[in-house]
C-alpha cells in the first residue's frame, strides 16, 4: 500500500489496467466455458431431454447433499471438455497450408476478446477515478467495429488452409455473410449516437441514466443491431457457415483438437461481447432506473457489476434460446435480409432521427 | 488515479481556445511545456481520510512527482496494446500446450486425405468463386466509408443543429441520397439478387 | 533516456516498414495471400503511429476501412481469380517502367509534404483535432464541399462495379 502511494501515476495507471484485464479475461473465459454448458442445458431443457449430468471428479462423493446436486447440473462438465481439448491428437493433415493452418485459430479468437476493451462493465470501484473499464477509448465504438471487421480474417485464412471443399465455401460464405451485416450493424447504431453525441459508450451508458434506455428511444435500431448481432457471430438462424447438413462443419471441417476448440471459444466470446455492446448501448449498461449515480462506496461499486453482469446473461441466454427456435435461413434469404430490407431500414431510421431532433431542438 | 491526466486535458483545452483567440504566441518550448499539468494546482483526498474498505483500494497518487509522459487521450490507448500482448499470449499458449500435452498419433492415409463425406476427394481444394460475392465485397467497401462518414456527422449533428440546421441537415440527406440512388440502381440491376 | 511514447514510435514505425518490405518482397513466401496479410500488419501499424499521433478518429478508420474492408475484397479477388501463375513472377520492361514512374512521383509528393512539414514539437494545436468531434465539425462546416463530392466519387465506383460485374449478372 505504502510502496504503491510512491510510484508514479502512468506506473499505477499501467498495474491497475494490468489487473483489470487479467480478471476481465478470467471471468470472460469462465462465461464463455459455462454459456457452452448453459447451451447444451437449456436446448436439453427445451427438446425435453435430460443434458449434461455425469460429470463428476471423486471429490463430490464427500460431500453429502451439494455434491450429487452440482454433477446434475453439470457443473463440472465445462472442466472435463477443456482438458479433453487439450489432451486429444493435434492433427495437422498433409494437403493442408501449414502456416495459415496454424494461425488461423489464433487469428479468429484474438479479435473476440480485443473487443471487450471499450465496454463499461461498472461504474468505479474504491477510487471516483477507478473506473471499470479497460480502455475508456475516446473513439468508442468505432475501435469495437474496426475490431470486429478483423474478425473476418479467421474465417477466410480458416477455409483457404484447409484446402478443402467444404472448409473453403464455409469461410467463403461466412465472410460474405459477415461484411453483409456489418453494414447494417454499423448503420443502425448511427442514429443511437446522433441522440448522445458521443461516440465513447461510457457516455452512451450516461445518457441513458439520464433519459432512459436507449431500446425505448431507438427501438428499431436495436432491432436491427440484434439480428445482425445473430449474423455477426454466426449463430441460427444464419449459420450458414456451418450449416451441418450441407458443409459438414464448414470453415472448421477439418481442425482437430484445441485448434477446433479456440473457434468454439472465438464464437462464444464473439457472442458475449456483442450481448455486452448490447447492454451497453441499448439497455442502460451498469445503471438501472433507480441506481444510476457512479458508484460512493466499494459495495455499490461491485452491485454495479453484478447488475451488468445480470443484463448480460439475460441476453446471452435469448441468443441461446433463438438457436433452439429458429429453423436456418437459405443464403439467398440471408443476403436478401441484409442488403434489401436492413440497409433501406437503418437509412430510413436515421433519417427519422434526424428530422425529429431537428423538430425539438430549440 | 487519473486526475493528472485529466487536468493536463483541461490545461490542453484552455490552452487551445487561448491559442485560438491568438493570446499566445510563445516559443515553441514553451508551449509544449503547457501540456504538462502544473503540479501545484492538484489536489487529492488523502487516503488516511477515506473510511471503509474504500482506503484499501483508494489510490492517493503523489502530485508534486507528475510529470505526464503520455496525455489523458493517448494513455487510454495503452491497456489495449496489454490487452493484445494478453490475446496473442492466450493464443499462441493454447497452442503450444495442446501440442506438447495432446496424444500422438499415428498418420495413416486416410488421416491425409481432405474429407469430402467418405468419398475419395475430386479435384483442387479451392476453386474459383462466384463473382457475386466479389461484388458483395466491393459493394461492402463503398458502404463501409460510408457508413464511416455518418459516424462524425452523428455526434456533432445536435450540435450543429443549433447553428445552421440546413446546411447540416441537407449535407447529409444529399449525401445518402445520392448514394441511395447508386443503391437502387445496384437493386434493379439485380446485384443482391442470389436466387440466380 | 527517450520518452516511452518515443520508443512506441520507432516501434510501430519499424513494424510498418518490415511489413511493408515482407509484403512486396517476401523472400520465403510467394503467395499472393501472404502479401495481403502483411498488408494488414504494415496497416495495423501505421494505425498505431495515427494513435501516437493523436489521429484517433483516422486510425480507427484506418482499421476499419482499410484493414477491415478493402483487404477483405483484396483477400476475394485473389480467391477469385485463384492467382496460380501469380507465384511465378515475371517482370516485363513496361510494368517495370510505370512502377518506376509511379514510385517516382509518389515519393515526390513525399518529400515535398516533408519538406513543407512542421517539426511535430512546435505543432501542439494539432493535437487538438484528431478526436472524432472537432474533426465533425471542421468536415461539416469548412469541408461540406468536397465531402458531398466525394459521394458522387462514391457513386461512380459503385455504378462501375455494377457494369463491371454485369455479364455474369444476366
Amino acid at each position: 500500500m505504502n510502496l504503491f502511494d510512491y510510484l508514479e501515476p502512468t506506473t499505477q495507471f499501467v498495474i491497475f489496467s494490468a489487473i483489470k484485464i487479467l480478471i476481465v479475461f478470467g471471468v470472460t473465459m469462465t462465461f464463455v466455458a459455462y454459456a457452452v454448458l448453459a447451451e447444451r442445458k437449456i436446448s436439453a431443457w427445451i427438446q425435453d431431454r435430460v443434458g449434461p449430468n455425469r460429470t463428476a471428479p471423486p471429490i463430490t462423493k464427500f460431500i453429502p447433499i451439494l455434491g450429487p446436486m452440482l454433477v446434475r447440473l453439470g457443473i463440472f462438465q465445462p472442466m472435463a471438455d477443456g482438458l479433453k481439448f487439450l489432451l486429444k491428437e493435434d492433427f495437422t493433415p498433409a494437403y493442408v497450408r501449414k502456416v495459415y493452418f496454424w494461425l488461423a485459430p489464433a487469428i479468429a479468437v484474438i479479435p473476440a476478446f480485443l473487443t471487450f476493451a471499450v465496454i463499461p462493465f461498472g461504474s468505479t470501484l474504491g477510487n471516483p477515478d477507478n473506473k471499470m473499464v479497460i480502455a475508456d477509448l475516446n473513439v468508442g465504438v468505432l475501435y469495437t467495429f474496426g475490431i470486429v471487421s478483423l474478425g473476418v480474417y479467421g474465417i477466410v485464412l480458416a477455409g483457404y488452409a484447409a484446402n478443402s471443399k467444404y472448409p473453403f465455401l464455409g469461410g467463403i460464405r461466412s465472410s460474405a455473410q459477415m461484411i453483409s451485416y456489418e453494414i447494417a450493424m454499423g448503420m443502425s447504431v448511427v442514429a443511437v449516437f446522433m441522440v448522445v453525441g458521443d461516440l465513447n459508450l461510457g457516455a452512451v451508458v450516461q445518457y441513458q441514466a439520464k433519459h432512459g434506455w436507449m431500446v425505448l428511444h431507438q427501438p428499431l435500431a436495436f432491432a436491427i443491431f440484434l439480428i445482425a448481432a445473430f449474423a455477426e457471430t454466426n449463430r441460427l438462424p444464419f449459420d450458414l457457415p456451418e450449416s451441418e447438413s450441407e458443409l459438414v462443419g464448414g470453415y472448421h471441417t477439418e481442425y482437430s483438437s484445441m485448434k477446433f476448440a479456440l473457434f468454439f471459444l472465438g464464437e462464444y466470446a464473439a457472442m458475449i461481447s456483442a450481448s455486452a455492446m448490447m447492454v451497453t448501448l441499448f439497455f442502460g449498461g451498469w445503471t438501472l432506473p433507480f441506481l444510476s449515480e457512479p458508484a460512493s462506496s466499494l459495495l455499490v461499486g461491485l452491485l454495479h457489476i453484478a447488475i451488468f453482469i445480470a443484463k448480460l446473461v439475460v441476453l446471452l441466454v435469448v441468443f441461446i434460446w433463438v438457436r433452439w427456435m429458429l429453423p436456418r435461413f437459405r443464403y439467398d434469404q440471408l443476403m436478401d435480409l441484409g442488403w434489401r430490407r436492413f440497409i433501406p431500414l437503418a437509412l430510413g431510421n436515421i433519417l427519422a432521427t434526424a428530422l425529429v431532433l431537428a423538430f425539438i431542438s430549440p | 488515479m487519473l486526475h493528472q491526466f485529466d487536468k493536463a486535458r483541461q490545461d490542453r483545452s484552455t490552452y487551445r481556445s487561448e491559442c485560438e483567440s491568438g493570446l499566445l504566441n510563445q516559443p515553441p518550448k514553451a508551449r509544449v511545456r503547457t501540456l504538462a499539468a502544473p503540479a501545484d494546482t492538484m489536489s487529492f483526498a488523502p487516503h488516511w481520510q477515506i473510511s471503509g474498505p474504500e482506503r484499501w483500494l483508494a489510490i492517493p497518487g503523489n502530485a508534486d512527482k507528475v510529470t505526464p509522459e503520455m496525455d489523458s487521450e493517448l494513455i487510454q490507448y495503452l491497456p489495449v496494446l496489454m490487452l493484445l500482448l494478453v490475446a496473442v499470449g492466450f493464443a499462441g499458449g493454447t497452442l503450444v500446450v495442446s501440442v506438447v500435452a495432446g496424444k500422438v498419433g499415428r498418420r495413416t492415409r486416410t488421416k491425409d486425405i481432405p474429407y469430402e463425406c467418405g468419398m475419395l476427394p475430386q479435384g483442387d481444394g479451392s476453386s474459383r468463386l462466384s463473382v457475386k460475392f466479389y461484388l458483395v465485397a466491393l459493394l461492402f467497401v463503398l458502404f463501409d466509408i460510408e457508413v464511416v462518414f455518418m459516424y462524425p456527422w452523428a455526434i456533432v449533428y445536435r450540435d450543429l443543429l443549433r447553428e445552421n440546421a440546413a446546411l447540416i441537415l441537407g449535407g447529409m440527406v444529399s449525401f445518402m441520397g445520392t448514394l441511395f440512388a447508386g443503391y437502387l440502381y445496384a437493386l434493379k440491376k439485380g446485384a443482391f439478387d442470389w436466387t440466380k | 533516456m527517450p520518452e516511452f511514447t518515443d520508443l512506441l514510435f520507432y516501434g510501430f514505425a519499424g513494424l510498418a516498414l518490415f511489413f511493408g518490405f515482407l509484403c512486396v518482397a517476401n523472400p520465403l513466401s510467394r503467395s499472393p495471400v501472404t502479401s495481403a496479410m502483411f498488408l494488414v500488419l504494415t496497416i495495423v501499424s501505421l494505425a498505431g503511429l495515427f494513435i501516437l499521433l493523436h489521429a484517433f478518429f483516422l486510425a480507427a478508420i484506418q482499421v476499419l476501412v482499410y484493414a477491415g474492408a478493402v483487404m477483405v475484397l483484396f483477400l476475394f479477388v485473389i480467391m477469385l481469380l485463384d492467382l496460380k501463375e501469380e507465384e511465378r513472377r515475371r517482370f516485363r520492361r513496361f510494368t517495370v517502367g510505370v512502377g518506376v514512374v509511379a514510385v517516382g512521383v509518389i515519393a515526390g509528393l513525399l518529400l515535398q509534404t516533408v519538406l513543407k512539414a512542421v517539426p511535430y514539437s512546435q505543432t501542439s494545436t494539432v493535437l487538438a483535432v484528431g478526436a472524432t468531434r472537432p474533426l465533425g465539425i471542421i468536415l461539416f462546416t469548412q469541408y461540406l464541399l468536397p465531402f458531398e463530392l466525394l459521394s458522387l466519387l462514391l457513386l461512380v465506383a459503385m455504378v462501375g462495379v455494377i457494369l463491371l460485374t454485369k455479364k455474369e449478372l444476366k
